[in-house]
């Protein structure tokens, strides 16, 4: 009897699993990641974001596109689509920013969410020297 | 004639000087022999011990922490009051206490020296005096068994330590930006440098090496009533509970289906009253776990290591093992969204429910499973030094170093719980002896295999 409602118990735990958080998916400990000068973020630059120059920014549609050295990709902003200005050549801390400092002509690396690669999960401005 | 004997005994003599010589330099290059390193050409071997370099010894430009600052080899890779207190004040952990640009929303120096709590700016940094968790630091054994889950690997209490990939590889760069700067403007090339490709892929290594590589396997043949109690306690999904989580005693959780490996839970921790750093500081910020912001939900960490390796929970909440089995029991855990789950799937509504005498006996069975991964480490260590063959670098003395301070610390966790002072016996036994040896030059191979016997009987004890 023991036995069946260990079973029981633990069949719903895995049906449970989200409810209880196990599911959540592990997108890393993103605020160090604001002090991470661009192309240097581990596992990610270069494999799970691109580096570009903004071609066009629909601010209607919160959608930027950025020419890369391949091709040109348009990539869409969110309400939890981080975006930072890089002032690492600067000497100088990288500080929040928002839409609006996404110009053309800016250089920006662009991490897209896992599994929705249309998507962009935070954005590094480049300020220059 | 005189001259010739003369030249003859003096011939003699300083024949046996170079023979006595020659014998004791044998003798040196037998017990010493070269450098351990010398000796482990494999590129694993060697990734691990550059490795082991970096975690203790780089600063990477920075306030001059290294890793090993928060996880010192001397202290099963983390910190507490009672370690904190030994060290002198200027060093790197207390860069906050004299450093000027890191006086203010670095650290919690109080919290720090009494609890062993370290400040982390989980949900950003743009509110530093307000927007800041307090968490102690846990250790980095058996990695290679508790990092890895469906959802991906997960690093720190909340699962969510790293930035970039998230991975275990990528951790060190978060590590240095959090805890290595020189000033909160945080610029790499200015307060610290990141650690390069090469750099984390041997500080990588150098981790999924420390402790133990494989899961046990529960339930083992244990000895000793209330310890053999306290696993079946332990492992009973109508009792104890413990092993759907922790299975085998580990970071994984065990559900049916492919392994899920680590998992993430709100148990309540932070609902506890009277918690030791609100004690001192009541404004202490909530900490809300994984994500940003957080979802309240922790991952669970590895057993087999806790008993030596308190206080316990990510804010180091509970100070003794037979307090954290308690916690279970408790309202905040009851009140937990993990707790009510339970509850509601239990015949009688009840999430946990143990008596006092429960509790002392999963805490046995735990402090038990300890002392003999304690063992193990210990042997092997002496194994190690016994062959001049260091799988990280380390010669011969560091690493009888370490196997010291494991044969102290496995009957330092049985003595704490009243526990098989049988196994105590020998394993002092064994410390006293590996301390010898230490000290010895004439008969350090001796005294270490007789260490590793004592091990053993001490082993024979406890399974």
């Amino acid at each position: 009897m023991r036995k069946i409602l260990s079973a029981i118990l633990v069949t719903a735990i895995c049906c449970s699993a989200v409810w209880l958080g196990g599911e959540a998916v592990v997108y890393g400990q993103q605020t160090t990641e604001q002090f991470i000068p661009m192309g240097k973020s581990p596992g990610v630059s270069g494999k799970y974001a691109w580096m570009g120059e903004i071609d066009q920014v629909d601010e209607q549609n919160r959608t930027i596109t950025v020419k890369t050295d391949s091709a040109s990709k348009t990539i869409k902003l969110t309400d939890k689509t981080r975006i930072w200005l890089d002032r690492s050549k600067q000497r100088a801390s990288s500080t929040k920013a928002d839409f609006s400092e996404l110009k053309k002509g800016r250089k920006v690396e662009v991490k897209y969410v896992k599994d929705r690669e249309s998507e962009a999960e935070w954005i590094k401005i480049e300020v220059a020297q | 004639m005189k001259t010739h004997s003369g030249l003859f005994l003096l011939r003699s003599k300083s024949i046996s000087a170079m023979l006595v010589v020659a014998a004791i330099t044998g003798w040196i290059a037998l017990e010493f022999g070269d450098p351990v390193s010398s000796q482990t050409p494999q590129s694993q071997s060697q990734l691990i011990a550059k490795g082991r370099n970096l975690f203790f010894n780089e600063t990477f430009n920075g306030n001059g922490r290294t890793c090993g600052t928060c996880h010192p080899a001397a202290n099963n890779l983390t910190i507490d009051p009672a370690f904190i207190a030994k060290l002198p004040p200027n060093d790197p952990l207390f860069v906050a206490e004299f450093v000027p640009a890191l006086k203010e929303n670095f650290e919690k120096p109080e919290l720090m020296r009494k609890f062993g709590l370290i400040l982390e700016n989980l949900d950003g940094f743009d509110d530093l005096p307000n927007k800041f968790t307090m968490r102690g630091v846990p250790h980095t054994l058996g990695m290679r068994v508790s990092v890895n889950s469906q959802a991906g690997p997960r690093t720190g209490w909340s699962g969510d330590g790293a930035p970039g990939d998230g991975s275990l590889r990528s951790f060190a760069t978060g590590a240095v930006i959090q805890h290595f700067t020189k000033t909160l403007n945080r610029v790499a090339g200015v307060d610290f440098r990141l650690p390069t490709e090469e750099e984390l892929d041997a500080m990588e290594a150098f981790q999924l090496s420390l402790g133990r590589q494989t899961e046990l396997a529960l339930p083992l043949p244990l000895k000793g009533e209330v310890i053999k109690r306290g696993q079946v306690i332990f492992m009973d999904n109508g009792l104890g509970k413990c092993n759907i989580c922790h299975f085998n005693a580990g970071a994984n959780a065990n559900l049916p289906g492919p392994p899920v490996g680590n998992f993430n839970f709100n148990t309540g921790v932070e609902d506890l009253p009277d918690q030791p750093g609100r004690l001192v500081n009541p404004n202490i910020p909530r900490d809300d776990g994984f994500g940003r912001p957080g979802d309240g939900t922790f991952n669970t960490p590895s057993l087999v290591e806790a008993a030596d390796t308190g206080a316990f929970f990510h804010n180091n909440a509970i100070e003794t093992i037979e307090g954290a089995v308690a916690f279970y029991n408790g309202d905040a855990f009851k009140n937990s969204p993990s707790g009510q789950f339970l509850a509601s799937l239990d015949p009688n509504r009840i999430a946990i429910k143990l008596d006092a005498t429960q509790v002392v006996a999963v805490a046995a069975f735990l402090r038990a499973i300890n002392s003999l991964e304690n063992i193990r480490q210990a042997t092997e260590l002496l194994e190690f030094a016994l062959n001049k063959n260091s799988p990280d670098g380390r010669n011969p003395n560091q690493l009888l170093d370490q196997a010291i301070r494991e044969t102290f610390d496995s009957f330092r966790v049985l003595e704490g719980g009243g526990l098989q002072p049988a196994a105590v016996t020998h394993l002092k036994e064994a410390h006293r002896l590996a301390e010898k040896a230490r000290g010895s030059w004439l008969s350090k191979k001796r005294l270490m295999r007789e260490a590793i016997e004592a091990l053993k009987r001490g082993r024979e004890q406890l399974i």
